[in-house]
């Protein structure tokens, strides 16, 4: 099957966004993950409110998964048949797929937020709510890098065309 | 900085999730107002004291003190098992902190004339030198026999305040040495280590403090520069200027040579106190003091790498002397407010 260079191009911003959002959401639910077991070997019965926060950066994996997704439903990948792809809408998926995949990283900031709010939780675990308003706090970024990767998709009608 | 970061996210959580089960201000409140080890045992119902309480120490302060320092013991194992490889200097400092407590322990016990059942009881598992070497001491028939035994270990130059120590009958010789011993090492291991910077600068708090502990006593007892030589630490800037000028000057007179230093204003501050009683204690509990506001310092400055490793640490040692202190005053009978006073002004001592 021959692929256009737009197409070719667009299907690399798929795996842009999905391959670095996954080292992202990684990296941050290990930093969690972490912190959790060290909360958890100290008391077991924490292990709800440390679930929530280990949750938290896998959200940006989420979010380059549903890139990846948009960008190949746009070039046809997932419909069976590969669209003739313009280079410029080639590029702008490009765009778009590392918008998301850099914006993932704050995953990672997020991970380390999450795991300080884990031992804030497990020294008083009032404090809950508020370490997860923390951690959220993070995933503002990621949402933005999401809003424009779609307005990219949108305008450039890979999404909608 | 993610390595950083990581190597300490276990031991950080861990601790801080053991933070969560300090003994909390209102049961403090409770702890301080206790006549009885009974009492004491009950309100440590729920924390992590309360499975390492025997039968006898529900009656007994010495068994109650002791099942507090078996604790505090297990504690400092468990968490010298998963301190980041990097922070080694942490981990020999737990480790050695025992075999300083149980010193200090046979120490005491020799010098007071302790019964050898009960000395032998009081030994800790815990630090590099195993319990089986200290039960080797209750031969001993005197201290010059005790420190004989010590030939072979760091802590053989406790023989350099046995002069001393027949002098005066005086035990704050020998116990210095011993406070030497275990800072001078740590130092001298923490100047060369990589990476733990911040253990390094509450290091330098406690071998300044230790100096200046030496040199103030020192000074309030009438002692002279090469008497205090072989306690003090080396490699410590700060008591460069109190040694030039040390047996010229008075204790007031001393104080003013500290003053683009931290201590200046905290043992200025104590002066008051010290003229009133005429002991050196009121200056030795704002030096102690300074330890913990260092380690307090470095928890907030660096919550991702050891800080709350440190704060911890720090905090428990606190908790800890202060049950104690609590414990041993039931067999002193003291009022609540005595307590009270005496648990607020004991708060750090090392080892």
């Amino acid at each position: 099957m021959e692929l256009s260079s737009g197409a070719i191009l667009a299907i690399i911003g798929a795996a842009i966004s999905m391959g670095l959002a996954a080292i992202a959401s990684g990296i941050g639910v290990g930093l969690a993950g972490v912190a959790g077991a060290g909360v958890i070997s100290e008391d077991p019965k924490k292990f709800g409110p440390v679930l929530v926060l280990q949750a938290l950066p896998q959200t940006q994996g989420i979010y380059g998964f549903l890139g990846a997704v948009l960008i190949l439903i746009g070039v046809g990948v997932l419909g069976g048949v590969v669209k003739e792809i313009p280079i410029g809408m080639g590029y702008a998926a490009l765009g778009g797929g590392i918008v998301i995949g850099l914006s993932s990283f704050t995953a990672v900031a997020q991970g380390a937020i999450a795991a300080s709010g884990m031992g804030a939780v497990a020294k008083r675990p009032e404090t809950f709510g508020q370490a997860v308003v923390l951690a959220v706090m993070a995933e503002t970024f990621a949402i933005f890098g999401l809003l424009i990767a779609i307005l990219i998709f949108v305008g450039t009608k890979i999404m909608g065309g | 900085m993610i390595r950083d970061v990581l190597s300490y996210l276990y031991v950080n959580a861990t601790v801080m999730a053991k933070e969560g089960k300090f003994i909390s201000a209102g049961r403090w409140d409770d702890l301080w107002g206790c006549t009885s080890p009974g009492e004491i045992a009950s309100l440590l119902e729920g924390t992590d004291y309360f499975p390492y309480l025997s039968e006898a120490a529900v009656h007994e302060a010495r068994a109650l003190e002791k099942a507090i320092l078996e604790e505090f013991s297990a504690l400092g194992q468990e968490i010298s098992k998963i301190i980041p490889k990097g922070a080694w200097p942490i981990r020999e400092y737990l480790l050695k902190k025992w075999d300083v407590i149980n010193l200090r322990t046979a120490l005491r016990g020799m010098h007071g004339g302790l019964q050898k059942e009960h000395l032998m009881d009081s030994f800790l598992e815990g630090g590099e030198l195993n319990v089986t070497f200290f039960k080797s001491f209750l031969d001993a028939e005197g201290m010059d026999d005790f420190v004989a035994l010590l030939t072979g270990t760091p802590y053989q130059v406790l023989g350099e305040g046995l002069a001393r120590y027949h002098e005066t009958h005086n035990l704050f010789f020998l116990e210095s040495l011993l406070d030497k011993v275990f800072w001078e090492d740590l130092w001298t291991k923490v100047l060369k280590a990589r990476g733990i910077k911040e253990f390094r600068e509450f290091v330098e708090v406690c071998v300044e403090t230790h100096n200046l502990k030496i040199i103030l006593r020192a000074k309030s007892d009438g002692l002279l520069r090469e008497d205090i030589d072989p306690f003090l630490i080396p490699e410590c800037a700060i008591i460069d200027k109190l040694l030039s000028t040390f047996d010229e000057e008075d204790l007031p007179g001393l104080l003013p040579l500290l003053e683009e230093t931290p201590y200046f204003e905290p043992l200025v501050g104590a002066q008051h106190e010290y003229e009133r009683t005429g002991s050196v204690v009121a200056f030795e509990e704002v030096l102690d003091s300074q330890a913990l506001n260092k380690a307090q310092d470095i928890r907030r400055k660096k919550p991702f790498g050891p800080g709350p490793l440190i704060g911890f640490l720090v905090s428990k040692e606190t908790e800890v002397k202060n049950l104690l202190a609590i414990v041993r005053s039931t067999e002193v009978d003291l009022s609540r407010d005595e307590v009270r006073e005496s648990v607020m002004r004991k708060k750090w001592k090392l080892p």
